[in-house]
């Protein structure tokens, strides 16, 4: 009795330094890439004391990679990832078969949207200068004059009324009248890549979900071959949380 | 047998049964109290500590409240604590409790109660483990990987002990872990009700496999967790499957290796049940309607995986509805036969919760709303009058059943 009640306290032990053990080899034997983290929508990012990270892989609107098939949940799709200039990687394409080459994140379905719409609004500054923008609803009409405040990679993050004095307080100003507001259906799917939650101590997560929303979060990601990743750590205004 | 294996519970019946041992002349004055002599010192021990089952409680208790403790002393200082002093408290935590627990229960035997429930801490303090180095580490990958390996930790455990809060606990966490699976297997549409529907087979098998452990001897014991759960569990999904769910699919070719290994899960515990140990009153017909509900679950998920209630699911809704009543008035009727309390329990549990439901589901827009209330009310002091003195008939009628025996 004596003898198999240790045995089965060590199989407890030997499971639990298990996960240590496979986490280890998991971040030992691959390579550390950093990923940039996309903003959430504020209503639902904080969950007790987890950081929800999301990535521009983590939404994907089919036609912007040319993608006419249809996806299931449960799914799995690969995110080939792409440098950029300075050193992060980010969404390239998106494919359904396992690519052959580079790096990739594999992920699941989690939902997908074959009547998804967004609306592509022509804005056309006094100078002249016409620029076309994204947003997934727009309630101004034409003919009206609007701000948009535009974050680093030039995507509306708010609007405003033009009259609003000082009305982006993070992101570029794009001032101009409303000239043109198409509706384009597509479909959207939501993926998983078993990346998304950091833990932190209590009191730590807001600071860190401020800076993702200001772009200034980076995920440090070990890369598996087959695409799965596992986080090693967050860097945030270059200072690293581990 | 050992004086110091005797529970206080077996006493108390021993002291009732002699009663009317005495009564029917089996048992002379001298000679019954010769044999409670024997017993004397349980007595002794409950006046001054307390009852069996008090110390019992508090100790569990006292497990849950020192396994929480640990979790939060953990969460709350976060970063004071470095990685090794997090990895320190848990398996310097889940050690320390296994082997106090044991030693106090198997080699010292001095309380044999607050040592079990130790041993229960440990494997709180195993599973709590299991999700803080996953925390530690940020591993997220595959998280209903957690429970299962929780479960089917403690799982060995809780057989080698024979420890049914133990067995409780592992198969509550494997419940929580065939839930969790079952969403990375669902491809289309609201996977609700199709979750239901396995749960649903899981617990009639759990409810079996309960039957194959009361068949044998040596499991006897244990068995009540897997029935308890596996009753419960039947009766909860298949009261969700009442309500108006019947226009979404109910299950899918996608869940077909989930459905597939709890049939064969149930019909090797029915196997077993049948060649093997002693049988219950009115175990056949409780295992072929079970058998049948298994298999025409399987049968119309495998010949008509796209079927969904046409209209507005009325239809499906009415058998679903007719078939839990007829479930219940059978549970009860078994459990009348059989002379096994918790099943009447269970069933006027859910006799109540369903005439309760139904009512809100039909009568709601049919009657004012001052009369709904007073009506329903009115319906349910009669009916909870008419069910008290019932159900205290009927366990009442047991004993007297027992006694003329």
């Amino acid at each position: 009795m004596r003898l198999k009640f240790i045995v089965l306290i060590l199989v407890q032990v030997v499971l639990l330094a298990g996960i240590i053990t496979y986490r280890h080899y998991w971040v030992t034997a691959n390579e550390r890439i950093l990923l940039t983290s996309a903003p959430v929508d504020p209503r639902d990012i904080f969950r007790g004391d987890y950081v929800t990270l999301s990535y521009n892989a983590s939404t994907i609107d089919l036609d912007q990679f040319g993608i006419s098939e249809k996806f299931k949940r449960n799914d799995d799709v690969y995110a080939v990832l792409g440098k950029k200039d300075d050193g992060t990687y980010d969404i390239a394409s998106v494919s359904r078969t396992r690519p052959a080459s580079g790096k990739y994140l594999r992920g699941r379905v989690t939902y997908e949207r074959d009547n998804a719409t967004r609306r592509e609004i022509t804005l056309k500054q006094d100078t002249g200068a016409v620029r076309v923008f994204q947003r997934p609803w727009f309630t101004y009409k034409t003919g009206e004059r609007v701000t948009f405040c535009l974050n680093a990679d030039g995507r509306v993050m708010t609007v405003y009324p033009e009259k609003e004095k000082n009305p982006c307080r993070s992101g570029d100003p794009f001032t101009g009248v409303v000239e043109d507001i198409k509706t384009v259906k597509f479909s959207q799917i939501r993926v998983e890549y078993g990346i998304e939650h950091f833990f932190v101590e209590e009191g730590k997560g807001r600071a860190i979900e401020t800076a993702r929303n200001a772009r200034n979060l980076k995920v440090e990601v070990a890369l598996r071959d087959d695409g799965k990743g596992l986080i090693t750590g967050l860097m945030l205004d270059g200072k690293w949380v581990r | 047998m050992q004086h110091g294996e005797i529970e206080p519970a077996f006493y108390k019946k021993l002291l009732k049964e002699m009663e009317s041992w005495q009564a029917e002349g089996l048992l002379t004055p001298d000679q019954k109290e010769r044999i409670l002599a024997r017993y004397r010192h349980i007595e002794e021990i409950e006046q001054k500590a307390g009852p069996g089952k008090l110390v019992t409680t508090i100790s569990i208790l006292g497990a849950v409240l020192v396994g929480v403790g640990v979790l939060l002393l953990i969460a709350s200082n976060w970063s004071e604590i470095p990685r090794w002093g997090k990895l320190g408290i848990i398996f310097g935590g889940m050690l320390t409790s296994y082997s106090l627990g044991y030693v106090m229960r198997y080699e010292r035997k001095n309380y044999p109660k607050v040592g079990a429930s130790l041993i229960l801490l440990g494997s709180i303090i195993f599973g709590a483990g299991i999700f803080l180095i996953a925390q530690i580490y940020n591993v997220t990958v595959h998280y209903p990987n957690g429970p299962l390996m929780w479960g089917l930790g403690i799982l060995p455990l809780a057989y080698l002990l024979r420890f049914k809060s133990i067995l409780m606990l592992a198969l509550l966490a494997l419940y929580l872990w065939l839930g969790m699976e079952l969403s990375f297997h669902i491809s289309h549409g609201m996977g609700g009700p199709q979750i239901i529907l396995v749960y649903f087979m899981a617990g009639i098998m759990l409810w079996w496999i309960g039957f194959a452990h009361r068949g044998l001897e040596s499991l006897r014991n244990i068995s009540g967790p897997y029935i308890l759960l596996g009753v419960a569990g039947t009766f909860i999904s298949a009261f969700m499957l009442t309500f108006n769910i019947h226009r979404l699919k109910l299950w899918s070719l996608d869940l077909l290796p989930f459905y597939t290994a709890l049939l064969v899960l149930f019909a090797a515990a029915a196997v077993l049940y049948a060649l093997t140990g002693r049988k219950e009153a009115g175990w056949k017909v409780e295992l072929a309607i079970l058998s049948m509900l298994m298999a025409g679950v399987l049968f119309l998920a495998v010949l008509f995986p796209d079927i969904q209630a046409g209209g507005d699911g009325t239809w499906g809704r009415l058998i679903f509805n007719l078939l839990f009543a007829a479930g219940i008035i059978g549970l009860i009727c078994l459990g009348y036969i059989r002379r096994y309390p918790p099943y009447i329990n269970i069933g006027l549990l859910f006799f109540v919760l369903d005439v309760t439901a139904r009512y809100f589901d039909f009568f709601w827009k049919l009657l004012p709303r001052s009369l709904f209330f007073i009506a329903g009310g009115l319906i349910l002091l009669a009916g909870g009058m008419f069910l008290e003195r019932k159900r205290r008939a009927v366990l009442e009628s047991f004993k007297m059943g027992e006694e003329a025996i």
